[in-house]
């Protein structure tokens, strides 16, 4: 069996690559020319480059002769481009589709995300029955990914494909990639010197976990169903809790406004820019504050799936952080990590570099 | 008039020795006492006669002679170095090129043929043309050939380098040399005499820098380095025998060598010793030598002989206007702000632009402003405000980064600023009884921490501090290298460490080593608080699950400290490693702190060291396990990292600047546009949507507009938190 994976050096891709390659199955990694590559050195890998967003050139090659597609490619980013999120989304999702139809690749997980069926209210989780959310007014990610999932819906249907959609939630751990939003949110609370956190929550999974769930999806699921990935639902201040105890730095001191929200991060906006690096965190994410992104993710435990607590996920998470030059030394000064974080570490057996 | 003198430095190390039962001098016995200074300012006597009566009376040529060691005379390799930091021809801040071009006439009339003038580019070259060695030279007036018709080199000291010439105790070490320079026989250093905003005066030492080769020379040995380490340094790797200063038309003036004023001096100062050339300098100029930091520094390593001849009378030079000490005090203040000193340096230079254009349109139209008022005598008030307003922009970022940014504080190089071999005894024995004479007192101290315990001896902190941290010891001692604690400690920002011995398996057992911390707790930088240095003296062992250093301090060059001393313990502990840290230290609080005198509130006290000691060993630690993971736990920006000239770092914001405030301030003055549209036949104008939208959608104005727009938004979502969120 052969597997095409896209967006294969992303926090989700290289679990999965790193899963199927486990497995014992071949891997052809779909990657872009100016991907880094050395979170998967070292596995038996083939390789096809091309550029989503860009053209179809290179699509048909890459799924030529493979058996199922893991379509995990995406611009994830709170503030960036909307445009450019869209065009690789929707627009990259259909070249790849299409070119999956043309060269005979029936079988696609795709990864969408949980936020296409919006976030809870009065507290009682989102299930895959729920309507896709409406994308006005919701971050350019978040649209994006509604959209996403909606044309390849309606390309399942016109291709005659069966697609079946992997959607995670908040997804941490070691990458060797960009940091990303959701690993970005653990080094947004260890640098922040007011140890603030917000109303609301969300789901934390261990990427780790989502890859599984993704094999798993593959596996057993059906086509044209939607499946959630998550772990645990927790308030803000219930993972900032965690975060706080597992790096050995003061727990949670004020809970943020909405409006305050909004500041501290044009301030981040700010400073990140001054500094050159990409921001913490950002106004866009600020208008989610005070959200429920809570999720449950029984559909996918029927098939097997069964992540580990979101405790864990943070142990290996922080673990790696601390190590990473996602940390700054200044940051990393200020941490005490727990016994746990050098349990997990004596028996960890790999990280990204 | 000659007599002969203690010096003001006498019994000072190095010099002591040689001069002991040295009989009285005369005139005329330069050979007796060996050093000699020569102040020469005969009437009657042109520039050149006078050179070669102080060449004369400072016992040059007996000194040459010397150093021949019964080779040929022309087989003697000699150096000159000549000020060349003027910037118009016949600049008085330069040495005259005759006055060299005469003394290269007069070796070879004593046949000392291989003599060759030296120079290298300095910081000027990055924003003026004709600033490299040849250009400059030959638009200050060297002709190449001698008033005898000797042709004659100018020689670029950037040229084959020597990339191990300091050692490592060395402030440049790491730094480049001229081999030439190195390798030569006898090397002259030709100063000038010149007020110095920076220095007060600037002399031979000051000239002795420029033999360095990297052209930003401001940067790498004037302002990331002390000028006084970089001279005495320079003076240990490669002694300069002789020095000369040209002080026929010196450079007076309250603007320095930024707008040097000549006045007719007369005089040539010549010296076997460069710090002695300099001390005479200064006096004829009516300072007291140490006024300038560089020589006063240099004197630490270098003080004056013992014993030596002045010929020639030390009486001020009438006229002379120095630098006002408010201005030296501002230019010291100023030079905190690095990018903005150095910014304002070519704007503030008064030069001949014709013979070196400025290099940026920007500069060259503010100095065009500027410069010329600049150096009226009358400025200096203002100039002094504006560099105090400077440095204390340079404070606060310093401050600042201190606080909140240190990743952006500059690393210092240091020298070790002790000698380990004169200290008497075994110092090294002695400091491992004494310190552990230290433990027991620290162990009876109480506990305010599961981790730390304190309690106050004789004015002094005695602490213990220890944790075990869950890191198996030969993986946590294989990162952490018990020699190297000391660096491994929270904020250590630069210093100097020199292996003194070593065990068989080639580990250091004894070393000497100079620190430099952030001043600690960091706040005390908001009250002028100063970075701990250090140097100690320590011992290393290395036992079976068990791995210790001791120090002891030895000297604090800026009084930063009278204690700290202590002893590290990296010992295993089960599956862990048990990391123990037992000190003794006295610091020296900042003048505020010392008013407030904090034994008058002990609970206050108490809580403040609890808090210092908690934190600084608590982010101790933490360094400790960021080596373990691998990661770089140095604070700071490397010493020698380049930096482009000043106005290509200031012009992207000057850029930014105007990106930003133009469309604000074009929108202010600007009349509602006239309509652009089609006219219709009944006279109306029909305009579009995108041609009314299109000015403002991507302006400033809009993104501030959307701002405020989001913000109030969020606001209402705070006083509506009983409606479901959006």
């Amino acid at each position: 069996m052969r597997a095409l994976v896209t967006g294969a050096t992303g926090l989700i891709g290289a679990q999965i690559v790193r899963a199927l390659v486990a497995d014992g199955i071949e891997v052809r990694c779909l990657v872009r020319p100016s991907s880094r590559l050395a979170a998967l050195d070292g596995l038996p890998l083939q390789w096809a480059v091309a550029d989503l967003a860009d053209a179809d050139a290179g699509l048909d090659d890459a799924c030529a002769g493979c058996d199922i597609v893991f379509h995990t490619a995406a611009q994830f980013a709170y503030g960036g481009s909307d445009a450019a999120m869209m065009q690789v989304a929707v627009a990259g999702s259909e070249r790849l589709l299409r070119a999956c139809a043309r060269t005979g690749v029936r079988r696609i997980v795709l990864t969408s995300s949980s936020v296409v069926f919006g976030h809870a209210r009065d507290g009682v989780p989102v299930t895959e029955d729920a309507p896709l959310a409406a994308s006005a007014d919701e971050p350019g990610y978040v649209a994006a990914k509604i959209a996403q999932h909606r044309r390849a819906q309606a390309l399942a249907e016109l291709l005659d494909l069966d697609i079946r959609y992997a959607c995670p939630t908040m997804a941490i751990g070691p990458t060797g990639s960009s940091l990303g939003p959701s690993n970005a949110m653990l080094v947004a609370y260890l640098a922040d010197p007011f140890r603030s956190t917000y109303p609301g929550g969300c789901n934390l999974v261990a990427a780790r976990d989502v890859a599984a769930g993704h094999l798993l999806i593959a596996a057993a699921g059906r086509a044209g169903e939607s499946y959630l990935l998550g772990a645990q639902n927790l308030t803000w201040r219930q993972i900032h809790g965690m975060i706080a105890e597992l790096a050995g730095v003061a727990p949670p001191q004020v809970e943020l406004t909405h409006a305050a929200a909004f500041l501290a991060a044009a301030a981040e906006e700010l400073r990140a820019k001054l500094a050159g690096r990409t921001a913490l965190s950002t106004r866009e994410q600020a208008g989610m504050v005070g959200r429920h992104y809570w999720y449950s993710h029984a559909r996918a435990a029927a098939l097997g799936y069964a992540p580990v607590p979101a405790r864990a996920a943070l142990v290996e998470a922080i673990s790696w952080l601390a190590a990473s030059p996602h940390v700054s030394r200044e940051t990393r000064a200020c941490m005490r990590l727990a016994e746990d974080i050098y349990r997990f570490r004596a028996t960890a057996t790999e990280m990204p570099a | 008039m000659a007599r002969s003198t203690a010096g003001p430095r006498a019994g000072a190390r190095t010099r002591a020795a040689a001069a002991t039962g040295t009989p009285a001098a005369r005139p005329g016995d330069a050979e007796a006492i060996l050093d000699a200074v020569a102040i020469v300012d005969d009437d009657g006597v042109p520039p050149a006669g006078r050179l070669a009566a102080a060449l004369q009376r400072a016992g040059f040529w007996p000194l040459l002679e010397r150093l021949r060691h019964g080779r040929s005379r022309h087989r003697l390799r000699i150096v000159i170095k000549p000020e060349l930091g003027g910037f118009a021809a016949g600049s008085p801040a330069i040495t005259d090129p005759a006055l060299v071009e005469a003394l290269l006439d007069l070796l070879h009339d004593a046949g000392f043929t291989d003599a060759v003038v030296v120079g290298a580019a300095d910081s000027s070259a990055l924003w003026a043309g004709n600033r490299d060695l040849l250009s400059l030279s030959d638009l200050l007036g060297y002709r190449f050939a001698t008033p005898k018709g000797r042709g004659y080199d100018i020689v670029d000291l950037a040229d084959e380098i020597d990339d191990a010439a300091f050692p490592a105790a060395s402030a440049l070490h790491g730094c480049g040399l001229s081999r030439l320079w190195r390798d030569a026989d006898l090397r002259i250093v030709f100063g000038t005499c010149r007020t110095d905003e920076a220095l007060g005066c600037s002399l031979c030492l000051d000239t002795l820098i420029g033999v360095l080769p990297l052209v930003d020379k401001d940067l790498h040995y004037r302002r990331r380095r002390h000028p006084g380490d970089v001279a005495a340094a320079l003076l240990a790797a490669a002694p300069v025998g002789f020095g000369l200063i040209d002080a026929i038309v010196g450079a007076h003036g309250e603007a320095g060598r930024r707008a040097p004023e000549p006045i007719a001096t007369g005089t040539i100062i010549a010296a076997t010793d460069l710090v002695l050339a300099d001390h005479a300098g200064a006096t004829k100029m009516g300072l007291d030598p140490e006024v300038s930091p560089l020589f006063a520094r240099v004197l630490r390593t270098h003080p004056l002989p013992r014993r030596y001849i002045i010929a020639g009378s030390l009486r001020p030079f009438a006229g002379w206007r120095n630098v006002p000490p408010a201005t030296l005090h501002a230019t010291a203040q100023r030079g905190q702000a690095e990018m903005l000193d150095r910014l304002v340096e070519p704007w503030l230079q008064r030069l001949d632009t014709e013979l070196f254009p400025l290099k940026h349109p920007l500069d060259a139209g503010v100095n065009a402003k500027l410069a010329e008022l600049a150096g009226q005598p009358g400025m200096a008030p203002l100039l002094a405000l504006a560099g105090a307003l400077i440095g204390g922009v340079g404070e606060a970022v310093t401050a600042y980064r201190t606080l909140f940014d240190k990743d952006a504080l500059r690393r210092q190089a240091l020298p070790l600023g002790f000698d380990p071999a004169a200290i008497a005894g075994d110092p090294f024995a002695d400091l491992v009884a004494e310190m552990q004479r230290l433990e027991p007192l620290a162990a009876a101290a109480p506990e305010v921490s599961p981790e730390l315990a304190w309690q106050e001896c004789d004015g002094a902190i005695v602490f213990r501090y220890r944790r075990t941290l869950p890191i198996p010891h030969a993986a946590f001692v294989r990162r952490v290298d018990i020699a190297r604690t000391i660096q491994f400690m929270n904020d250590y920002l630069g210093g100097i460490v020199i292996v003194l011995a070593r065990d068989a398996a080639g580990r250091p057992v004894r070393q000497a080593e100079r620190n430099l911390y952030l001043p600690q707790p960091n706040y005390l930088v908001l009250y002028q608080g100063k970075p701990i240095d250090v140097s100690k003296l320590e011992v290393v062992e290395y036992g079976a699950g068990r791995h210790r250093l001791y120090w002891k301090t030895m000297l604090s060059e800026n009084g930063s400290a009278t204690y700290d001393d202590g002893i590290a313990t990296f010992e295993r502990a089960g599956e862990g490693t048990r990391v123990t840290i037992t000190g003794r230290q006295r610091f020296t609080l900042p003048p505020f702190w010392q008013a407030i005198d904090l034994d008058l509130v002990p609970a206050l006290k108490a809580r403040l060291v609890t808090h210092a000691y908690q934190t600084f060993f608590d982010r101790t630690l933490a360094n400790f396990e960021a080596l373990v993971e691998g990661r770089d736990i140095r604070i700071g920006r490397p010493v020698d990292e380049p930096a482009p000239p000043p106005i290509e770092q200031f012009m992207p914001l000057v850029e930014w600047l105007g990106e930003a405030l133009l469309p604000l301030l074009q929108g202010m003055g600007r009349s509602p546009p006239a309509p652009g549209g089609e006219r219709d036949a009944d006279g109306f104008v029909h305009i579009t949507p995108a041609q009314q939208a299109a000015p403002d959608a991507e302006g400033l104005g809009a993104g501030i507009a959307r701002f405020v727009e989001d913000f109030i938004r969020a606001g209402q979502r705070d006083l509506n938190l009983s409606r479901p969120a959006r």
